[in-house]
């Protein structure tokens, strides 16, 4: 167990150079007494108060204190000396009266970390999205390439393979790189495993200016298909499958059941996009490939001279021409580029990021306004020490400074516990980021966060400062020393404090509400009704390879006896495959129905497809409507046969059986045999769907589904032993429940429900602690006129609604405004809100009905204590 | 320059290192004032006052050896000097007189 080194770090910052070790070495010795006496978690507690007190003795004894003593005894202080030393005076003063009221500084210095933590946990995260570039060498000259079909609403399409081939050999501004990334299983070692590996152009690590740290990258020849068969390996396979062994050059690993040449060693942290892959092989272009069949993310670097501005004319040039030149396939279709930046944050991050700092900029808006508040009772409570400084003839700025110490001192103990909070902060930000969230990693302290921090501090420290230090250094000095400090009670001090708590009031009910709808959809996800089924679903994934599974019979067959096995076990209710879960992905393609066609190639429709094995259907309870579901009648040898969504019939056939009726896929009829209901496929839209059979056109990859009413845990096991007995080449993966998939696929919307949950909460406590501030404090300052009230006969009962009616006035008021500006958060919102209505009823009550209860509960405690008084008492005090 | 005066704070270090003796340096001089008088005493007070001290020419100090407990760290022994002795007990000659007679007084006035 070691002393906090973060703390340790801080105090050397201040500690005077030839103490250091003195001062380290008795630290040391202390803190490990207190460790073996109290406890890990009391000794860090201790060091750290040690810490942040001699830090400040530090500090004060630097300011109060020339470097050289000789220059004190011979000169006079240099003049820019004397306003520190005179201020920290002030500072010291602030302390000692610090020492009389604990209680509203701790409150003011806790509301101050938390605004400021919240703020800083959120920069930390904005600044690796928005301010830091990418991590490649001079990333401001990457960008993202892309096709566009504005008719369609498409903005940002990936490029086919002979597209891409043309923009690359055309482009005057940039040079092109392509990828494509796809899993494959790996053969060998203890088990086998399925890898993210990313097909790229020769030139994409060129483009990246990346350099494998063993070996070397493709060379141009190698992109074409039949000198595909190289690659290069990260760092992770490399230390995972050969012991970072040197001599991995020139070994060969099996990828898909294809043999690949390791030909180089990436460095570590090289990653773009969302997925992670651990093999780059080349893309292996046959020369074949279909121009309709979008599938390459091109990233481009700009030539010396070139600007984003003129790569994107580029492009969209060369689409013209492209449509030009093959109007069947690429009429209607542009071409842009963007700086790479753009691509890596996309729209619903940064959305999401502007919510949460609006959202911290509130919590420390509500902080400032507790400190502000705090800080107008105290220097009311002081208006006769500032008279009577005025009196003796201390100019305004002196009384300005004098007032203001109070305000640095607490925003700088408050810039540290922020600082703590956000350290918190980060790591829980940390654990709750998805894996796959790119450039998760970077996020942390370092001193970009630091300055930031010490920005939102000062920046505070002056906003809640300067106002009340301005306010009440101009008191009517005769007035004030006459009426001995107690007529100051209700006149402008006490509106300015409600009028803050109001504006607080309207803050927090905005960031209750915003965050209650988040929560709110993250619940109704969970509860969201998909049209499937959820519990009690066990899903795993197999690919085959294509060299072991050469031809159509050795897949079906493959995927007949698996699917029969797995029905056939004990606990399996029924079973079945999609090609792709829902949740997980888009798959869609264009297609026409004979006898509607589309009058134009942009009008033509686009569905949602997917291969079923039969039994898909029942086991996800998704029901049938018309006709009927795929069985044994559909094989290879007989009519290709789809099923419909009951979208896709009504879109064609509103009025007429849709049994019969026929759909164009792919250049080929395909009859439709049923209808089955709509349901959930990857986002809340419904779309249109059409389904196909994987035993008529079958599929290499396959997620298999099986209902087990009695739980699924021992069936894991023995669906692998079916597996291998199978194939033993072959990995089994992404094994999990359909629950799981549902969760994982909104990650992302979870973590912003959490986070926002917590900066609500937070919200909620600030100003709670605000209004319980200000109707104590209008209570004590009315104890007086409450005691005769009640001598004169009032009930406790009429003595405390009289101050609840205060605390109510000043919630409502601020509701009221709060309601409004809720509504308009809550629209900017939209696009994180699943199944949730922004302007749901439920969250905006629950948050009335929350910051209501507790304003009054707030102001339910002042008001007994002053009712539980004896009148006599009361009045005899004064 | 006018003879050193002594602060409170000053006069409890000067003290403790006294009661000490040999064994006076930064963490048992701490553990004395704050087991005697109960207070918390922070380390950079306790480091300030003690070169304060020394500055006056109450105390002297010479370095120890490192110890393990300390990160391999030395202490900093210090030991009163005669004019600190000489301090002490003017203090004391001080203060007792200024406390004539008061206690009994002073017991009742706190009621």
């Amino acid at each position: 167990m070691k002393r906090p080194r973060l703390a340790a770090a801080i105090l050397d910052l201040f500690v005077p150079q030839d103490g250091r070790d003195e001062i380290h070495g008795d630290l040391d010795e202390r803190f490990l007494r207190v460790l073996q006496t109290k406890g890990q978690t009391r000794a860090r507690a201790w060091y750290w108060a040690q810490v942040l007190s001699s830090t400040t003795t530090f500090i004060a004894h630097r300011i109060r204190r020339p470097r050289s003593p000789k220059v004190r005894s011979t000169a006079r202080q240099p003049k820019a000396l004397e306003l520190p030393r005179s201020f920290w005076a002030d500072i010291q003063y602030a302390f000692r009266s610090f020492r009389r009221h604990p209680g509203a500084i701790a409150v003011a210095v806790f509301s101050l970390g938390a605004g400021i933590g919240t703020n800083v946990t959120i920069f930390s995260v904005v600044d690796v999205y928005v301010f830091r570039s990418l991590p490649f060498p001079d990333p401001d000259r990457l960008v993202e390439v892309y096709g566009t079909m504005p008719e369609r609403g498409w903005n940002h399409n990936p490029l086919s393979f002979p597209v891409y081939l043309d923009m690359r050999d055309q482009s005057r501004t940039m040079d092109i790189a392509a990828s494509h990334p796809e899993d494959k299983n790996i053969a060998g070692g203890d088990r086998p495993e399925r890898i993210g590996t990313i097909r790229t152009s020769w030139n994409y690590f060129e483009v990246f200016q990346v350099q494998p740290i063993l070996g070397r990258a493709f060379r141009p020849e190698e992109e074409r298909d039949g000198n595909h068969r190289v690659a290069l390996i990260g760092s992770g396979l490399w230390q995972r499958r050969f012991g970072s062994d040197p001599g991995v050059l020139g070994e060969t690993i099996l990828l898909d059941g294809e043999h690949f040449t390791v030909i180089g060693v990436l460095p570590p942290d090289f990653r773009f996009g969302l997925t992670i892959p651990e093999v780059w092989t080349p893309l292996g272009i046959t020369g074949d490939e279909s121009r309709g069949t979008n599938r390459l993310m091109a990233v481009g670097r700009l030539r010396p001279g070139a600007t984003v501005t003129q790569a994107n004319a580029d492009v969209s040039r060369i689409a013209t021409l492209l449509a030009e030149e093959y109007p069947e396939v690429h009429s209607g279709w542009g071409a842009g580029a963007r700086s790479l930046n753009d691509f890596v944050v996309p729209v619903e991050a940064r959305v999401g990021m502007v919510i949460t700092s609006v959202a911290a900029a509130l919590v420390l808006m509500i902080a400032c306004t507790n400190v502000a508040n705090i800080m107008l009772t105290r220097a009311t409570a002081r208006v006769r020490e500032i008279a009577v400084m005025g009196a003796l003839g201390a100019s305004r700025a002196r009384l300005v400074r004098h007032l203001f110490a109070d305000s640095v001192v607490v925003a700088w103990f408050g810039g540290l516990v922020g600082i703590l909070i956000s350290v918190a902060g980060i790591r829980w930000y940390t654990s709750l980021v998805p894996a796959w969230a790119p450039r998760a990693e970077e996020v942390g302290i370092d001193g970009r966060v630091l300055v930031f921090a010490l920005i939102v501090t000062t920046l505070t420290g002056i906003v809640f400062g300067i106002i009340p230090a301005l306010r009440n250094s101009l008191p009517n000095f005769s007035a004030a020393l006459k009426e001995g400090g107690r007529g100051v009670s209700g006149n402008r001090g006490s509106r300015s404090r409600s009028a803050l708590v109001v504006c607080q009031v309207t803050m927090a009910l905005t960031l209750l509400v915003g965050s209650a709808l988040l929560v709110r959809g993250y619940f109704s996800l969970q509860s969201m009704d998909t049209g499937w089924r959820k519990e009690n679903v066990l899903t795993f994934r197999v690919s085959l390879p294509q060299s072991d599974y050469q031809d159509n019979e050795a897949v079906v067959s493959f995927y007949r006896t698996l699917h029969e096995r797995i029905a056939a076990m004990p606990g399996v209710e029924s079973a079945g495959a999609i090609s792709h879960l829902p949740m997980r992905s888009s798959a869609s393609t264009l297609y026409d129905v004979p006898g509607h066609e589309a009058p134009s190639p942009e009008q033509r429709q686009l569905a949602e497809y997917r291969f079923i094995v039969p039994g898909y259907l029942q086991t996800m309870d998704i029901a049938r409507l018309q006709g009927r579901l795929f069985d044994e009648r559909d094989r290879a040898d007989t009519r290709n046969a789809v099923v419909v969504n009951e979208m896709l019939a009504d879109l064609h056939w509103p009025t007429e059986n849709p049994i019969g009726k026929s759909v164009e896929l792919w250049g080929e009829t395909r009859e439709i045999v049923g209808v089955v209901e709509n349901s959930i496929i990857y986002d809340q839209v419904i779309r249109p769907m059409i389904l196909l059979s994987a035993f008529q056109e079958p599929r290499a990859s396959m997620s298999f589904v099986a209902h087990t009413p009695g739980g699924q845990r021992s069936l894991t096991e023995e669906i692998r032993n079916h597996v291998h007995s199978l194939d033993p080449n072959l990995p089994l993966y992404r094994v999990m429940s359909m629950d799981e998939v549902v969760r994982e696929s909104r990650q992302m919307e979870t973590l912003m429900a959490k986070m926002m949950a917590a900066i609500a909460v937070l919200a909620l406590m600030l100003s709670v602690a605000g209004v319980y501030g200000v109707i104590s404090y209008s209570v004590a300052q009315r104890t007086q006129e409450l005691g005769i009230r009640m001598a004169l006969g009032a009930r406790e009962a009429k003595v405390l609604s009289l101050v609840l009616r205060q605390g109510a006035v000043i919630t409502v008021i601020g509701m009221a405004i709060g309601l409004v500006t809720a509504s308009l958060i809550a629209r900017g919102m939209s696009l994180w809100l699943f199944g949730v209505s922004p302007f749901d009823a439920a969250s905006f009550g629950a948050s009335i009905a929350i910051l209501l209860g507790a304003s009054l509960a707030a102001s339910y405690f002042p008001a007994r204590r002053v009712a539980k008084l004896d009148p006599l008492e009361v009045l005899r005090h004064e | 320059m006018a003879r050193a005066s002594l602060g409170e704070f000053e006069h409890l270090i000067l003290l403790a290192v006294y009661r000490l003796g040999d064994d006076a340096y930064g963490v048992p001089v701490i553990h004395e004032v704050e087991e005697r008088t109960g207070r918390t005493v922070t380390q950079a007070a306790a480091y300030l006052t003690l070169r304060r001290l020394e500055d006056k020419g109450f105390i002297k100090s010479k370095l120890g050896d490192p110890t393990a407990e300390r990160g391999g760290r030395a202490k900093r022994y210090f030991e009163v000097t005669s004019a600190g002795t000489a301090q002490l007990r003017e203090s004391r000659a001080a203060l007792s007189k200024m406390w004539e007679g008061i206690n009994p007084e002073l017991d009742r006035a706190s009621r």
